[in-house]
């Protein structure tokens, strides 16, 4: 019964984040973001009609949409990335390179890992590849978010509740996708209820943050180099008028 | 493949920053934008204590002439007085060497051709001097400044040095126009 309800109120919770992403036009603003809410959405009242209506198929319609999910997750780091340091060309490359690292040092730890032991292939399950996938985007976030906190980049309400949200999910999938392996364990069935019941959490930050649009901060440099010009044009303006002035005087005399 | 325990550190240390920088931002509302918000104008110098002041904190010519007056109870309050000089040379020596650092990280987000190899290499100097000026406030409890006054002035000239490159950095940075605008 319990986890009905988390279950009925996550999708809810889905829905309204969906309304408030409309009302509030983040869509334009987020789209992967909206377009990830948008497929849990939908997956989420998939998965309940198929829990209740033909419940043999209900495994592999979760570990479908379960892998799809993961890819639309990877659209949402990428798009905290695009975002967030849209107005920091020197952050940014940054973390092009830091990412870069992480996804070859994770692509060459499991290509190695499948050139030692091919049989990986044959008796990994797909938990095995999410937990892989899932890990892979717990690095990048983490990479993502020490280079923000050490570049000092000012977030903006939307996006650090985005941000935030997705990391403390990936993190506790990953913690999840370790431990829950064996579905007969004792702590399998406290993470029946954990997690859809942390995952109600995250929703909770995501609504909380994302109720209306809020921008970034601009960057000091260019509030800086916007004073800059406004007084380079005031100037030029005060020139012109004195040039006009002598122009004036030259034709009169 | 990566590790069950590789994963879970990461997933762990992932949760742990998140929670920290959640934490920190409640509690500190406007410390957002700021470790990046010093109030001076790019190029505009920071100084730091004069090498002649550093090498006088740390001369040994002045603990002689208290020991010279053979006064005990003198030569103990001039220890300690000088020991807590250094101590606080250390301390703005470390805050200036941060603010460096701020304002280096101010200017290098901006900036559109930054380099990761020069910008590893800031970064291990300045943690290179962070661990100097904390090496530095253990040897001064320990032994005195008067021991230390090569070390004091080593460092002192490496801060110069580090800062009037970094000063140059950010001035170049600043001149070339960030247009913040580079399509990601």
């Amino acid at each position: 019964m319990l986890g009905l309800i988390i279950w009925w109120s996550g999708i809810a919770l889905e829905s309204f984040l969906l309304v408030r992403g409309f009302a509030g036009r983040l869509w334009a603003r987020y789209p992967a973001f909206y377009a990830y809410i948008s497929f849990v959405w939908l997956q989420s009242l998939l998965r309940f009609s198929i829990f209740h209506s033909r419940p043999q198929y209900y495994s592999a319609i979760y570990w479908i949409t379960e892998g799809l999910g993961v890819l639309a997750g990877c659209a949402v780091v990428f798009e905290i990335y695009r975002v967030g340091l849209a107005a920091y060309p020197g952050t940014a490359r940054m973390a092009r390179n830091l990412l870069g690292f992480v996804f070859a040092l994770a692509s060459t730890k499991a290509l190695v890992g499948a050139w030692n032991d091919p049989r990986w292939w044959l008796i990994s399950t797909t938990m095995d590849l999410e937990r892989l996938l899932r890990t892979v985007q717990s690095f990048a976030i983490l990479a993502l978010v020490v280079l923000f906190l050490f570049y000092a980049i000012p977030f903006g309400r939307n996006l650090r509740g985005i941000l935030l949200g997705y990391g403390v999910f990936v993190g506790l999938s990953v913690i999840q996708l370790t431990f829950v392996t064996d579905s007969s364990s004792r702590f399998h069935n406290f993470w029946s209820y954990a997690s859809p019941g942390s995952y109600f959490i995250v929703l909770g930050v995501w609504a909380f943050h994302l109720w209306s649009y809020l921008p970034n901060s601009e960057p000091k440099g260019a509030v800086r180099l916007e004073e800059q010009y406004q007084r380079v044009a005031a100037a030029t303006a005060q020139r012109l008028r004195e040039a006009r002035g002598f122009l004036a005087k030259a034709v009169r005399s | 493949m990566i590790g069950v325990w590789g994963a879970l550190a990461g997933a762990v240390v992932l949760l742990l920053v998140l929670l920290a920088w959640a934490w920190a931002e409640a509690w500190s509302k406007d410390s957002r934008s700021d470790w990046g918000a010093s109030n001076q104008e790019p190029g505009e110098s920071v100084e730091a204590c004069s090498p002649e002041i550093v090498s006088q904190i740390f001369s040994a010519a002045d603990s002689k002439f208290i020991s010279g007056l053979e006064s005990s109870g003198l030569e103990n309050l001039f220890r300690r007085e000088r020991t807590a000089v250094a101590l606080h040379w250390v301390h703005e020596t470390s805050a200036f060497i941060s603010k460096i650092m701020r304002r280096h990280l101010e200017a290098s987000r901006m900036s559109a051709d930054l380099e990761i190899a020069t910008e590893a290499r800031i970064f291990l100097q300045y943690a290179r001097l962070k661990l100097y000026c904390g090496i530095l406030f253990v040897l001064i409890g320990l032994l005195g400044p008067q021991r230390l006054a090569g070390t004091a002035l080593y460092a002192e000239r490496f801060i110069q040095r580090i800062g009037e490159g970094l000063a140059e950095f950010q001035l170049a940075a600043h001149l070339r126009e960030p247009d913040g605008s580079e399509s990601l």
